[in-house]
């Protein structure tokens, strides 16, 4: 029988079970960002520099899987992780607490002023970055900043549920940033009742009901006088346990009737109406208001929720991004210039609902393609792909840590492709004012409303819409407009203060 | 004049007749639903129909009398659920005030209500519902033979579903299919039988006023995931090519369906969505005092397993059913006789030898 070398070759490079290139052979030829090596080059890539078909999808380390299949496999872990109740019952009873006496004389110790601000929300925003502990953080500082304390309440045990009804949590406290001793709501409502007593101006504000039972949450707020109450919606856990309205955390639902087929097969529907409900009771409750980051959110929350007034909505975007003209004089149009590479980022977490796995799969599909450049810039490394890592971290002490990163790379354009309608989307308002052009999708609520409205986009309307743009001469056409766009204007991002902004307009 | 329906099974499948019972009453309250039981409750366990979603309860001693025990001692347990299902169509047509009885398979659920099927009773007899409603493409072999070639040698409609209405020609329907799964209800592929299936091949020979319901919303599965695309619309309902759908049919829960749905459902990820409920569903369900594969009717009176070819052996053989009038009492002696002369060598050998003595 004759052997042909081609076939040896390919059977010594190529697992003959799975079709993929074995990985001892792809450490060999390629680096850890499945580059391929210097002298292996030649195996891997052609003379033009493109790299070999047969390389094209190379195993990922237990991740070289398509969109669908990432769906799927995150159905499963949602479907089947459920929190193990028990195990946080019996965490929850190990938590030393301390009582109210003891909280009121360590609370009298850091106050410095007659105006307190009780803030909820869902974990300690000192040790857990994100979008919503980012406004806490802010906000805490405007207050302290304008003579005002401020008492951040959080629960202990992180549960992605409302405690349940009755259930005295155990919660985390903060005064003007400075941890106080853990305690249980019970003793919290006693705090709050002894601070109402000595007649202390109280601000409640609400920034997130997870892990919190909204029954305490409203007795406390009724129990305390009629204090202002500000409902921020930053996400839709108001109409949902599934923040992002993911139904079984893959596809946006839109919040659809509870009796739908859509709420009855997915993870989070069987307990929705109750919850919807117990956050509804809270919402409607007197001299509560209800603010938004932005219109979407109201529309959203407007057309699903039941108990939600948002005729007296307010709306405030956490950031307003103001056009200024960086040339006086009108200059003559000039020819796009030739571009010899567009650089591509997805900034972020690199998560599902974030678009990631859209975005990596654009990256391997154009791997080879020396004129895109891609980079992710994100706090925590992503898994090793056709695109280089930015370390960026944004904090309320480096605000402008993203945007700065984003100007230092020339990013020419960011893909946000979210999976729901987000309600604010801090990434794009920094993709903006760092002066990309961003792609965005139909369904990403803010996302798509800030492009609509400044202009530095597009929106497309599917996946293969985008796989088509990217590989189209739109691309380069939009580099270049960004290219000009930069040279006419600029975006500067104005930072709201949150709910002071509120309490100094009213 | 109400609607009726009904599902056959045994114990170890009443998880999913739940999933099923409570499925009907949440898209169809007003329907009268049906439990045809095949089996006696396990000794840990007590079914009762006051805690259960469905109405009524008929067992198999019910619908054949003093003749039962005989009679299910000659089919295994597929055989014996659907053998069951035209008497127990004949016995809920008697029934007053019934105007229209639907079958559903235990492992089916439904989703959304089913009016224009009920309303095609109004002026069809019979309704049934084919494998396939698309052809596959001719370059997908695997499909064809999957699918297209499957339903030739298993029939050309699933009897998961089937819908009859109270008519003379319903009626006499039911009495013809009483008759034929009585006597051949059997799993023998070689002599062209599939349980109750491949008879419904016959009935648009045999009865007029059938209509084959074309709709993809209606016993979605497996077997035509390939041409079927599952979606949520705006509003939470799930769609299947645009239609409603009515029911799926959730075959064979476990490995194989895994695979089968793997194969053909592919990046349909709302398909995968229905199989995770339903698997939860079946599991909420699932009351451990049952045992795993459990069915009275498998066992002798000694809790022996009784082997299939020995239940074929007691069927052909008109002599031994003499012998054994009581089938399920035999000693273990007689049994490990039966089970010895079952096998076909050892039948060919007897027959040789029976031969030569008549010569």
């Amino acid at each position: 029988m004759e052997i042909r070398l081609k076939s040896v070759v390919n059977i010594i490079f190529f697992s003959p079970r799975t079709g993929h290139l074995r990985p001892l052979v792809r450490h060999v030829l390629f680096d850890r960002n499945l580059k391929g090596r210097k002298h292996f080059r030649w195996i891997t890539h052609k003379k033009s520099g493109r790299i070999k078909r047969k390389f094209l999808n190379i195993e990922q380390p237990s991740d070289n899987l398509s969109i669908a299949e990432r769906q799927i496999q995150i159905l499963s872990i949602t479907r089947n992780n459920r929190e193990d109740e028990s195990l946080f019952s019996d965490w929850r009873q190990k938590i030393a607490c301390v009582n109210a006496e003891t909280l009121i004389i360590l609370l009298r110790e850091h106050l410095i002023s007659r105006s307190l601000a009780i803030s909820f929300s869902h974990d300690n925003f000192k040790k857990v970055s994100g979008g919503i502990q980012l406004c806490v953080d802010k906000e805490l500082g405007h207050f302290n900043e304008n003579g005002r304390d401020y008492l951040h309440v959080y629960p202990k045990i992180p549960v992605t549920r409302l405690a349940d009804k009755g259930e005295d949590i155990a919660v985390g406290l903060s005064i003007n940033g400075i941890e106080l001793p853990p305690a249980h709501m019970s003793e919290v409502l006693k705090l709050v009742r002894l601070i109402a007593s000595e007649e202390l101006e109280i601000t409640f504000v609400i920034h997130h009901l997870m892990g919190h039972s909204p029954e305490i949450i409203g007795q406390m707020i009724q129990e305390s006088g009629k204090h202002p109450t500000y409902f921020w919606v930053h996400d839709y856990f108001s109409l949902c346990r599934s923040y992002t309205l993911l139904r079984n955390g893959i596809q946006y639902c839109d919040a659809p009737d509870t009796r739908s087929n859509a709420c009855m097969t997915c993870a989070y529907g069987a307990d929705r109406q109750d919850h919807m409900t117990r956050i509804g009771k809270l919402a409607s409750a007197k001299n509560m208001k209800l603010v938004f980051p932005s219109e979407v959110a109201r529309d959203i929350l407007t057309c699903s929720a039941i108990g939600f007034d948002t005729s007296e909505a307010i709306i405030l975007p956490h950031i307003r991004l103001n056009e200024v003209a960086t040339v006086t004089e009108r200059s003559e149009k000039k020819p796009c210039p030739k571009l010899d590479s567009i650089t591509i980022a997805f900034i972020g977490t690199p998560v599902h609902l974030k678009g990631w796995d859209v975005f990596r799969q654009i990256t391997e599909l154009s791997r080879g393609d020396e004129n895109l450049n891609f980079l992710v810039f994100s706090a925590k490394p992503p898994v090793p792909g056709n695109y280089r890592w930015i370390p960026v971290h944004t904090t309320a002490d480096t605000p402008h840590a993203m945007v700065s990163a984003l100007e230092n790379c020339q990013v020419d354009i960011v893909i946000t492709w979210p999976g729901w309608a987000e309600t604010f989307s801090f990434v794009t308002c920094e993709a903006i004012v760092g002066g990309a052009y961003v792609i965005t999708n139909s369904w990403s609520g803010n996302v798509a409303r800030l492009i609509e409205k400044h202009g530095r986009g597009i929106i497309l309307e599917s996946q293969s819409a985008l796989l088509d743009f990217l590989s189209s001469p739109k691309l380069s056409e939009a580099a270049c407009l960004i290219m000009t766009d930069r040279e006419k204007s600029r975006f500067v991002a104005e930072n709201s203060k949150l709910t002071y902004e509120i309490m100094e307009s009213h | 004049m109400a609607v009726h329906a009904f599902t056959s099974f045994s114990f170890s499948y009443l998880n999913r007749a739940r999933v099923l019972a409570s499925s009907i009453k949440r898209v169809h309250p007003d329907w009268i639903v049906w439990a045809v039981i095949s089996d006696h409750a396990p000794p840990s366990f007590t079914f009762d129909i006051e805690q259960e979603d469905f109405d009524r309860v008929l067992y198999l001693e019910e619908l054949f009398g003093a003749d039962s025990d005989r009679w299910v001692f000659c089919h295994d347990v597929i055989e014996a659920c659907t053998g069951v299902k035209g008497r127990a169509l004949k016995r809920i047509l008697a029934e007053d005030g019934c105007n229209k009885v639907f079958f559903f398979d235990p492992d089916t659920a439904l989703f959304n209500p089913m009016h224009e099927t009920v309303d095609t009773l109004n002026t069809h007899s019979i309704v049934l519902t084919p494998h396939q409603i698309d052809p596959e493409p001719r370059d997908d072999k695997r499909a064809i033979k999957d699918n297209e070639i499957c339903s030739l040698h298993y029939g050309s409609f699933n009897l998961g579903f089937v819908g009859v209405a109270n008519t003379d020609e319903g009626r006499r329907f039911a009495e013809w299919w009483d008759a034929r799964l009585t006597d051949w209800c059997h799993d023998r592929l070689d002599i062209g039988l599939f349980v109750d299936q491949k008879w419904c091949n016959l009935i648009p020979c045999y009865f007029d006023s059938v209509k084959v319901l074309r709709d993809p919303g209606l016993n979605v599965a497996s077997w035509n995931l390939s041409q079927r695309t599952v979606n949520f619309d705006k509003q939470g309902m799930a769609r299947v090519n645009g239609s409603p759908l009515k029911f799926f049919h959730f075959t064979k829960l476990g490995p194989i369906g895994d695979r089968m749905t793997l194969r053909y459902a592919k990046d349909n990820v709302e398909v995968h969505e229905l199989w995770y409920w339903y698997k939860d569903e079946v599991e909420k369900n699932t009351d451990p005092k049952i045992p795993k594969n459990w069915w009275k009717f498998g066992l002798l009176s000694n809790n022996m397993k009784i082997r299939k070819r020995v239940r074929e052996l007691y069927r052909e053989s008109k002599k031994i059913q003499r012998i054994y009038p009581n089938p399920y009492a035999i000693n273990i002696f007689s049994y490990l006789f039966l089970s010895l002369i079952s096998i076909n060598f050892v039948r060919s050998l007897l027959k040789i030898i029976n031969r030569l003595f008549k010569r």
